[in-house]
């Protein structure tokens, strides 16, 4: 588990490696919009899979279908979420 | 530093090819010339095939790479009857210029197409583009405008052409007209290259957006070689050394594409907070 990094950090830091950490964030921001109708702030594990779910498409257009799931693995990795 | 090779290849070849062509006797230049020209084309050709490899099947940017890839493979071909076969020959019993006309006007068809796609990645990600959309309205008019100043003009002529019943105008209005739309799209995709900066996939976006600008210098080569009085020879150099910059681009694009997503990359350790 992440120490002082929020859920929402966890998210933007594993995809700003590819988007660049402006993007990232704003892929937080958005997809959480849509996925759970809250903000990144209010992230906790248990949003893990549904905010994953929502950033799969947008992941899957940029980087492709193989280091879209990279990127998801790691963020599991990273916050513990068995997936 | 691979990425930062990639940005420096494409001068490194134009300053080749400028050394080249001043270098050579008069009567070698125009196969020296011929010669860059296709290589420029088969690299612009291997770049894509190995953007489209780093995708799996079904992915979108791998289509939008296959589309381009397209595309340069009917230009090569077109090249290769051109090169190969005399004026008035018949391929399958169609005149020859018949056949390179359709294989240039297939060309620039999917060469918008996968220029449209790549532009409007962004949107299909689900993604609002950076500032405002007012910001983004201005840039684009403008940019539309200045495509329009540089393109038109070609294009209107060749249509002239075309209604006067010149056939062959057929190519050079599709020609224009398709690159005039394509370089309508060079702004969605600075958008986006300044959109991912920071990020490993700024490299292609960024590549891309020069290639397509190189293409606007080529369109406005004779138009910038008369303002300064070239020869004909040096004005042929410099549309070439344009022509030579957006392919070679186009390459280091598809290239750094498949770089960017080859090594899974650990992302960098926070900083205290």
């Amino acid at each position: 588990m992440q120490g002082a990094r929020s859920v929402a950090d966890v998210l933007a830091q594993q995809m700003a490696v590819y988007l660049g950490p402006h993007t990232a964030r704003v892929a937080v921001k958005t997809f959480s919009q849509k996925a759970l109708g809250r903000g990144p702030e209010t992230l906790t594990v248990g949003d893990v899979p549904a905010v994953t779910r929502a950033l799969r498409p947008m992941l899957r257009t940029l980087v492709g279908r193989v280091t879209c799931e990279v990127i998801i693995e790691q963020i599991n990795r990273d916050l513990e979420v068995k997936a | 530093m691979k990425f930062q090779a990639l940005a420096l290849l494409p001068a490194a070849w134009v300053g080749a090819f400028v050394a080249g062509a001043a270098a050579v006797p008069p009567a070698i230049a125009p196969t020296f010339i011929r010669t860059e020209i296709e290589a420029a084309k088969v690299m612009t050709l291997v770049g894509c095939v190995a953007a489209a490899r780093a995708f799996s099947p079904g992915d979108y940017l791998r289509r939008a790479w296959v589309v381009l890839g397209g595309c340069w493979v009917l230009l090569l071909a077109r090249d290769a009857l051109f090169l190969g076969l005399p004026r008035g020959a018949l391929v399958a019993g169609v005149p020859i210029e018949n056949v390179m006309a359709a294989l240039a006007t297939g060309a620039n068809v999917l060469g918008v197409v996968s220029t449209f796609m790549i532009a409007k990645a962004w949107h299909v990600a689900g993604l609002e583009l950076p500032g405002k959309p007012a910001q983004r309205a201005v840039a684009m008019a403008l940019w539309v405008a200045l495509s329009v100043a540089i393109t038109g003009r070609a294009a209107l002529n060749d249509g002239r052409l075309l209604f006067a019943g010149e056939v062959p105008a057929l190519v050079g209005l599709s020609s224009a007209v398709c690159d005039l739309l394509s370089m309508c799209l060079v702004a969605p995709v600075l958008f986006t290259a300044l959109a991912l900066r920071g990020g490993r996939l700024r490299w292609p976006w960024a590549f891309m957006t020069a290639s397509l600008l190189f293409w606007l210098f080529y369109d406005a080569g004779h138009v910038l070689a008369q303002a300064l009085g070239l020869s004909e020879f040096a004005e042929r150099v410099l549309r070439e050394s344009f022509r030579g910059l957006a392919c070679l681009y186009s390459f280091s694009a598809g290239v750094a594409q498949a770089l960017a997503l080859r090594e899974p990359v650990s992302p960098r350790p926070p900083r205290a907070a």
